[in-house]
C-alpha cells in the first residue's frame, strides 16, 4: 500500500477536521442524550416510540431429551437455550443519559420474540408530519464477554431507506457495546413488516434477534361496511372495507438450531451449511407455550423441570366470536419455509411483503387457502371469519399449525410441539374475552 | 481439506498453463466490449451458437479452486482450450423474438451430454422433435445426446456433436441446462440463461431492442429505453439490465468427480464415484461467484472463468432524468428455493418463467414485494428503482443526533456521510471503499445459511450489493 495521501485522503481529513470542530461545538449543545461529542446533532428533543436493547439471555423450548447441545448445562433453571435478542427498554426512552443503570440491568434479559413494534402510516405529504424514532443501545453479551459484537436494527421491507436507517453494518453502520443509535423512519407504507439485527447477519437472525413490525393504514378510523359489516381497523388502504377486520393476531415464525446455539454459549462456532433447525417457534414460544396468555410466567416443562417464560412474554392464541373477522399477520424469520395451516377455517390472503394482492391495477388477486406457504424473510396477511359456535359454553377450537411435520415437533421426538397454537371461537354472549380487543395480540401497549 | 484438492489443482493448473497466450488475447478482446457491470449478452447474427462441453475451474472467495462441467462458447477440441474457455454459468444467450435460435452443442466430457430448454416449443434436435431417449424401455435422456469423448493415446477426443434448434417465440428470461445424468451435470454447472427480446405485438407496436452502448461512458448510456415484453408497463433502462442466476455447489460431488475426470484421462474408463444421496450444498453462489466476488466487475482478472458481475449499479429515480427502472432476471438454477432479499426498496416482480405477470384479458398483476423467492428452474424478472422518499440533505438533515464515528462501527461501503453524493469522516484505518459519496444496499439470500460458506466463514455466500451513484452529472469514477 502506498502511505502517499491521496488528494481523496487529504479531503478527507480535511473533512475529518471540519467534523472534529462542528463536533467540538455540538458538545456543548443539545445532544438529545448520545454520547459525546457528536457528528451531528438533532434539532429538538427525541423521543423514541420505541427503545430497545441488543444483548443475550436464555429461553424456555421445552423438549424431550438430553444431547450433548440440547438443553444446555449451563441454562439457568427452567431454560434451555442460550439466545440472543432485544430487550424492550422503551420504559426508560426519555431517560438522559439513555445508558442507565436501570437499561443496563436488562443485561442477559435479551426477549424472544424481540418486542413485537407498532406504527401508524404516516402520510408523506402533511407538512406536520413526525418521523417515529427506534433507539437502539448495545449491552454486550454476558455470557461472552469475549465477543464484542456490534447491533443494529434493519427494518426488513422498509422503502426507499437510506443506508444510514437501514442498519445494514456493511453500508452504514452499527452500534457497539455501551452505545447508542437512534433509526428515523416516515413509514408511508403500511402492512406486516418484520425486524432483525444485521450485524452478523446469518447468527443474529438465528439466535433471535428477531421481530414484527407493522404499519396500521391511514384509513384506520374510519368507518367502511364490508360484507354487511362495518370497520374502523384494516389491514390496507382497500378503499372497500375488504381488508376490514376485528381483531388481529401476529405469528411471527422463527427457528432454533440446537447445535448453534450451544455453540454461542460454549464459545464455539458452527459450520452453517450443517444447518437444520430443531425448534420451531411462534412469537418466540413452542407449543405447547404457544397457546399460554401473554406474560404468563411458567411454560412447560424440560426433563421434569417447569419451563421459565419470563422472557418470552408473547401468547400465540388468537381468541374470536363467531362472525368476527380475524387479521393473521404471519412472519417468517426462520430459514426453512413455513406451511402454515389453519384446520377447518379457510383463510383468505389479503396481502403479501406488505402490498395488499390488488396488483398496480386494482385487480383483486386475493385468494382463499387453508395452508400459508411464507418463506424466509416474507410476510403474509390472512383474514378469516370465525364459524358459528357449537353450543354451550365453552370454546371451539381450531388448529393452527406448520404442515411441514418436522416444524410440530419439539427437538425431533414423537409428540407434537413447534409452530402450533389454537384459534379458540367463544360463543357469541361469553364474558371470557373482551367484546373488543385491548389492543393488537390482546397487548394493551399496542393499542 | 485444501490439502486433499492440491494434486488435483496442480494438475488442473497444468492443463490451463498450457494455452496461457491464448487466454491473454481472448480477455483482452472481451473486455473493450462489456460493461462493468450488468448483462453481457452473446449474440450471433444468424441466431446460432455453439458450446463445448468441458471441464472448468471456479473459485469461491475462501481460496478453494472446485472443478466444474459446463460450457465454453464456441467449437473446441483442445481440452486444455476449452477449460480456458470455460465458464461458469453457461454463456448468456441473447435473441429476439421470432428469431430461430440454434446450438451446436460439442463434447469433450466423459458422459453423453445432452441440451434442454424448459418454457421452449418444438424444440427440434437433429433436425427432429427433441423427445426423451430411451434404451431398451429405459430413459436414458431428457434429449438427444451428444456422445461422450473418448481417451485416444491418452489424449481427449471429441464426442459426437449434436445441434437442437427452437424459434423465440415468446420474450422472458429461460435457461438452458443439461438434459441427461441431469441430476448430476446440472449442479456441476450444466446450465445458462437464454433471453429473448420482444419484438412487435399484436397491435403492431414496436417494442424492440435498440440499446447504444458507449464502453467506458456511463452517462453516455442513460436515458435510453428497452421492454422486457411487449408491453409498455416492462420498460427499463437497457444501461441497468442484470442477470442474478442462483446455484450452489457441494464441494465433496466436485471434488469426487475431478478425481474421477483425472482417472479417466489415465486409463479411459469413466466411473462416478460419487452417491448423489450423500449431497449437502455448502457454497451458495450469484452468478457463480460468491461474496465478495459478486461484487467484482464483469470478466474481473482474477476469475477467468466466472465472467459475471452481480453488482446492481443505478442511480436514484426521478420522474424527469431517470424515470426507467434497472431490469434484473433471477434465474434458480439450483435445488431449493432461494428468498432473495434486495436492500433498499421493493422489487416489482413484471414476469415469471418468460411470462409477463398479467390475467387472462391482458391486465397487469405485477406485484411490489421485499422477499423473492426464487425456485428450481424458476427466472424471476423484477423492476427496481430507489429514491430518497425524504430527500435528506445537508439543508434537509435527518431528524435524529448522530454520533461521532469513534462510538460506531463503521462499515466498509459507508461514505462517512447520511447523504447522497457526500462523503464525511471516517475512522482512521478503515476500508473507506466509497468513491463519490454513493449509497450502498445490500441484497442477499434471506435463507440466511445460505449466506455463508463452509466450514462456518459467514458473509461469503449468495449476497452481494446494489450501488447507487447520485445523479448525473457526478464525479464518480
Amino acid at each position: 500500500m502506498s502511505k502517499r495521501l491521496s488528494r481523496r485522503g487529504f479531503l478527507k481529513l480535511g473533512l475529518g477536521a471540519a467534523a472534529g470542530a462542528a463536533g467540538a461545538q455540538l458538545f456543548l449543545s443539545s445532544r438529545a442524550g448520545s454520547l459525546s461529542p457528536v457528528a451531528q446533532a438533532a434539532q429538538g428533543t427525541i423521543i423514541p416510540k420505541y427503545y430497545l436493547a441488543g444483548t443475550d439471555g436464555w429461553a424456555s423450548l421445552p423438549g424431550v431429551g438430553n444431547t450433548h447441545f440440547y438443553p444446555d448445562t449451563w441454562a439457568p433453571t427452567g431454560k434451555t437455550s442460550y439466545m440472543f435478542g432485544f430487550a424492550d427498554v422503551s420504559a426508560y426512552k426519555t431517560v438522559n443519559p439513555p445508558v442507565s443503570a436501570d437499561v443496563l440491568g436488562f443485561k442477559q434479559k435479551a426477549q424472544s420474540c424481540a418486542p413485537m413494534m407498532y406504527f401508524d402510516e404516516v402520510d408523506p405529504n402533511d407538512p406536520n408530519k413526525q418521523p417515529y424514532v427506534v433507539r437502539l443501545t448495545n449491552l454486550g453479551l454476558a455470557m461472552r464477554p469475549d465477543l464484542v459484537d456490534s447491533h443494529t436494527v434493519h427494518w426488513h421491507g422498509f422503502r426507499n431507506v437510506i443506508p444510514m436507517f437501514d442498519g445494514e453494518p456493511g453500508s452504514s453502520m452499527a452500534v457497539p457495546i455501551g452505545r447508542v443509535f437512534d433509526y428515523a423512519y416516515y413509514p408511508y407504507e403500511c402492512g406486516t413488516y418484520m425486524y432483525h439485527c444485521h450485524f452478523e447477519d446469518t447468527e443474529h437472525v438465528h439466535m433471535g434477534m428477531v421481530g414484527p413490525v407493522v404499519v396500521r393504514p391511514k384509513q384506520n378510523g374510519t368507518s367502511k361496511t364490508y360484507g354487511g359489516r362495518t370497520f374502523t381497523k384494516f389491514a390496507y388502504n382497500d378503499g372497500d372495507g375488504s381488508t376490514g377486520y376485528d381483531r388481529e393476531y401476529v405469528m411471527f415464525l422463527s427457528e432454533v438450531w440446537n447445535e448453534s446455539h450451544w455453540d454461542d454459549a460454549h464459545i464455539q462456532l458452527p459450520d452453517w451449511t450443517d444447518y437444520k433447525a430443531d425448534f420451531y417457534l411462534i412469537n418466540g414460544r413452542v407449543y405447547p407455550d404457544t397457546i399460554k396468555e401473554n406474560g404468563e410466567a411458567v411454560g412447560a416443562p424440560t426433563n421434569g423441570v417447569p419451563g421459565d417464560l419470563g422472557d418470552q412474554p408473547y401468547s400465540a392464541l388468537a381468541k374470536c366470536k363467531p362472525g368476527e373477522r380475524v387479521l393473521l399477520r404471519f412472519v417468517n424469520l426462520g430459514f426453512t419455509k413455513a406451511s402454515m395451516t389453519l384446520a377447518g377455517i379457510r383463510m383468505r390472503v389479503v396481502g403479501m411483503d406488505a402490498v395488499q394482492l390488488k396488483g398496480k391495477s386494482n385487480v383483486d388477486g386475493s385468494y382463499e387457502t387453508n395452508t400459508i406457504q411464507i418463506g424466509p424473510g416474507e410476510s403474509v396477511d390472512a383474514i378469516f371469519t370465525a364459524p358459528a359456535h357449537s353450543g354451550g359454553s365453552g370454546y371451539d377450537s381450531y388448529m393452527l399449525y406448520n404442515r411441514n411435520i418436522p416444524g410440530i415437533s419439539n427437538n425431533g421426538n414423537a409428540g407434537l410441539g413447534g409452530q402450533m397454537t389454537e384459534v379458540r371461537v367463544y360463543p357469541a354472549n361469553s364474558n371470557a374475552i373482551s367484546a373488543t380487543q385491548v389492543g393488537p395480540n390482546d397487548l394493551a401497549y399496542l393499542a | 481439506m485444501k490439502r486433499r484438492l492440491l494434486p488435483a489443482i496442480l494438475a488442473a493448473l497444468a492443463i490451463l498453463l498450457v494455452s496461457g497466450t491464448q487466454r491473454g488475447t481472448a480477455l483482452a478482446q472481451a473486455l473493450p466490449t462489456d460493461p462493468r457491470n450488468g448483462v453481457i449478452c452473446e449474440t450471433s447474427t444468424d441466431g446460432h451458437f455453439d458450446l463445448t462441453a468441458t471441464i472448468g475451474y471456479a473459485l469461491m472467495s475462501d481460496g478453494n479452486a472446485i472443478h466444474m462441467w459446463g460450457y465454453a462458447l464456441g467449437e473446441h477440441s483442445d481440452v486444455s482450450v476449452a477449460a480456458e474457455h470455460y465458464q461458469y454459468p453457461g454463456p448468456i444467450l441473447c435473441v429476439n423474438q421470432g428469431d430461430t435460435l440454434s446450438i451446436t452443442l460439442h463434447n469433450l466430457l466423459p458422459e453423453d451430454t445432452s441440451l434442454i430448454f424448459p418454457g421452449q416449443d418444438n424444440v427440434q434436435a437433429g433436425n427432429a422433435l427433441s423427445q426423451p431417449q430411451f434404451s431398451a424401455g429405459t430413459l436414458t435422456s431428457l434429449a438427444p445426446v451428444a456422445q461422450a469423448a473418448a481417451i485416444v493415446s491418452g489424449n481427449v477426443v471429441s464426442g459426437s456433436t449434436m445441434t437442437y434448434s427452437f424459434v423465440a417465440s415468446q420474450p422472458g428470461t429461460y435457461m438452458y441446462e443439461s438434459g441427461t445424468n441431469a441430476g448430476v451435470q446440472v449442479q456441476m454447472g450444466m446450465f445458462g440463461t437464454i433471453i429473448v427480446r420482444p419484438t412487435v405485438d399484436a397491435n403492431g407496436n414496436d417494442f424492440s431492442y435498440h440499446y447504444n452502448y458507449h464502453d467506458g461512458n456511463r452517462a453516455a448510456n442513460e436515458g435510453q429505453v428497452a421492454y422486457a415484453y411487449a408491453r409498455p408497463d416492462s420498460a427499463y433502462n437497457p444501461a441497468h439490465e442484470h442477470v442474478e442466476i442462483l446455484s450452489e455447489i457441494d464441494p465433496f460431488m466436485h471434488q469426487a468427480y475431478e478425481s474421477d475426470f483425472i482417472s479417466w484421462m489415465g486409463t479411459g474408463d469413466f466411473t462416478a464415484q460419487f452417491d448423489m444421496q450423500n449431497y449437502v450444498a455448502r457454497y451458495f453462489l450469484i452468478n457463480g461467484r460468491t461474496f465478495p466476488d459478486t461484487m467484482a466487475d464483469n470478466n474481473a482478472a482474477w476469475l477467468p472463468n466466472q465472467p459475471y458481475s452481480a453488482l446492481v449499479h443505478i442511480y436514484p429515480y426521478d420522474a424527469a432524468t431517470n424515470p426507467n427502472p434497472a431490469l434484473v432476471r433471477y434465474v434458480g438454477a439450483g435445488t431449493q428455493d432461494y428468498p432473495f432479499h434486495p436492500h433498499g426498496n421493493d422489487s416489482l416482480v413484471i414476469g415469471r418463467d418468460g411470462r409477463a405477470l398479467v390475467n387472462a384479458s391482458g391486465a397487469d398483476l405485477s406485484m411490489y414485494k421485499f422477499s423473492i423467492p426464487v425456485g428450481p428452474g424458476q427466472t424471476w424478472d423484477i423492476t427496481f428503482d430507489w429514491k430518497d422518499d425524504n430527500n435528506y440533505s445537508s439543508s434537509n438533515p435527518i431528524p435524529v443526533t448522530v454520533p461521532q464515528t469513534a462510538n460506531l462501527t463503521v462499515g466498509p461501503y459507508w461514505s462517512g456521510s447520511a447523504y447522497l453524493g457526500s462523503s464525511g469522516a471516517l475512522p482512521p484505518g478503515g476500508e473507506g471503499y466509497s468513491q463519490c459519496g454513493e449509497y450502498y444496499h445490500i441484497a442477499h439470500n434471506h435463507a440466511l445459511q445460505q449466506m455463508t460458506s463452509w466450514g462456518g466463514i459467514t458473509l461469503s455466500g449468495q449476497a452481494t450489493y446494489t450501488r447507487i451513484d447520485p445523479p448525473l452529472p457526478n464525479n464518480c469514477p
